[in-house]
């Protein structure tokens, strides 16, 4: 079967580890416990009549306290970037994340998800802003880990670029 | 080396206390341990065949075979080094989760790979790390929150000054669109020129002042129809200070700036303005910035008395008043952002 490594990545609270949990293990809790280092988990998708098993890699956030590690990216095949709509900060940290992805691994799938779109009355990032990535060409989806809104075409679209990106 | 028997009994409580596991890497991907291994290794390195105390990496954990394989491709022969894979956790988000970290060692003594089940110290860490980021969320919400309150008090005095401008001009043709406008121009200027926000935010409302002084000027001259003798022209200029002293004496940042817009708005750069004859630099920069955004706006849209100039002769007449009329660096800054003064002209159109 194949095998493909997902990477979560982006700002730290914009809930990471929440969407991975809801996308492997239909959970969600409220309470923010903040990831060290990385957890992997994995889930076995149908693109197709193809099953692709995605090695999910749940990697800590960047922030002042936790740099990247190099070896957390190794074999990466495509990667969720997560913001949370309720932070502009954390769409800016998203965009600098993609910028070094590319830099170091070239042009591989990613997907934007805007999470925590439930909070709609504090959203700050807006729809300007999403255009603009949207005339980028990125592929931007909302979601929230707590309805499970978008949830899984986050993963799926993901899942399919990459095994487009193969093929391509 | 001779090691004593109670040397290594003395060795192995250690690294059962530790919880830790260490491997002498023998070639790459196989090792012998060094010590007797944990239980919780076999997860992570299985035996060679029956070579006693042999092992190879089995792949139970993803992290650890990116950073082993990271570390032997980075390998530089004789270079001593000491990598840390970073934590990684054994977990289903419903079952108790234990932590992990790997080092890769390489000193005069040999070549080590350590695996390390993390203990108490870890979980204090990590309870650290949450405390910290929970403070860092904590003060997004705060920061928000005098954000929020901030554009709330800045709109309030927006609206104050924007009636007083209203009542004040009542009798004028200029809009509230108009001084909106030279707002934004030199707020754009003040931008590109490095000020912070908190001035770009006062020059923004302060130059929408700039003429608040023609309420000081009698009807008889203020709303003459035709051209205004020399001494009705005198009494015309006075609205330059009568605007400043209205506004003067406050502590007040925004309207110390107001005053000095007020007052020198109608200086021109080498030095035949009003009411100071000040020149170049000595005219502060916010009445600058506000010279040139007051003159494109009226050049440029219609008045009672005039027809709009379309906006490449009014460029035309401006440039040729580089010098004279206006700071030149000032001018050209203006211009090299015209297409942002273009969309503000735009977005706020009088009604």
């Amino acid at each position: 079967m194949i095998q493909k490594k997902v990477c979560m990545m982006g700002y730290f609270s914009v809930g990471k580890t929440s969407l991975l949990s809801q996308y492997a293990h239909s959970i969600f809790s409220e309470k923010y416990l903040t990831t060290v280092g990385v957890k992997v988990d994995k889930k076995v998708v149908t693109i197709g009549s193809q099953d692709v098993t995605l090695m999910l890699w749940d990697i800590e956030g960047e922030d002042k306290f936790c740099k990247l590690k190099k070896h957390y990216l190794r074999g990466v095949s495509g990667y969720i970037l997560v913001a949370d709509i309720s932070r502009k900060n954390s769409l800016d940290k998203a965009i600098e994340l993609s910028d070094k992805m590319v830099e170091n691994y070239g042009n591989i799938p990613f997907t934007l998800a805007l999470n925590k779109s439930d909070l709609t009355s504090q959203r700050e990032i807006t729809d300007y802003q999403v255009k603009e990535l949207l005339n980028k060409g990125w592929d931007v989806i909302f979601t929230s880990a707590k309805n499970g809104k978008g949830v899984e075409s986050v993963f799926n679209d993901l899942a399919e670029k990459m095994l487009l990106s193969d093929v391509g | 080396m001779n090691i004593t028997n109670d040397e290594l009994i003395c060795f192995d409580s250690i690294i059962q206390s530790l919880n830790v596991s260490i491997f002498h890497r023998l070639s790459c991907g196989r090792y012998r341990s060094i010590g007797r291994p944990q239980s919780w290794v076999v997860k992570y390195v299985s035996p060679v065949g029956s070579v006693e105390n042999e092992y190879i990496i089995s792949g139970g954990s993803p992290l650890l075979e990116c950073f082993i394989e990271s570390v032997e491709e980075n390998r530089v022969e004789h270079e001593y080094f000491v990598e840390s894979s970073g934590p990684w956790t054994e977990s289903s988000v419903i079952s108790d989760a234990a932590s992990f970290k790997a080092f890769s060692i390489y000193n005069e003594r040999g070549d080590f790979l350590v695996l390390q089940k993390l203990g108490k110290e870890f979980l204090v860490e990590k309870a650290k790390l949450q405390y910290a980021r929970e403070s860092m969320l904590t003060a997004e919400v705060l920061e928000r929150e005098v954000r929020k309150r901030t554009r709330e008090i800045r709109k309030r005095e927006e609206e104050i000054v924007m009636r007083l401008l209203a009542a004040s001009g009542a009798r004028d043709d200029e809009t509230r669109a108009h001084v909106k406008r030279i707002g934004l121009y030199c707020g754009l200027m003040a931008k590109y020129i490095g000020w912070d926000v908190h001035d770009i935010d006062d020059i923004c409302l302060a130059a929408t002042m700039h003429d608040i002084g023609k309420i000081g000027i009698p009807d008889a001259v203020f709303l003459k129809p035709g051209k205004l003798d020399s001494d009705e022209w005198s009494v015309m200029k006075t609205h330059a200070e009568i605007g400043a002293d209205m506004l003067g004496g406050s502590s007040v940042s925004l309207l110390r700036m107001a005053e000095e817009i007020a007052r020198y708005h109608h200086e021109r750069y080498d030095g035949s303005g009003y009411p100071q004859n000040l020149k170049g630099d000595e005219i502060p920069i916010s009445a600058r910035m506000t010279a040139i955004a007051d003159v494109y706006d009226a050049l440029i849209h219609r008045r009672v008395y005039k027809e709009p100039v379309i906006e490449s002769k009014v460029v035309k007449i401006m440039k040729k008043e580089s010098g004279k009329h206006f700071d030149p660096q000032l001018l050209q800054l203006f211009f090299d952002h015209l297409d942002e003064i273009r969309d503000i002209r735009l977005r706020y159109q009088d009604i």
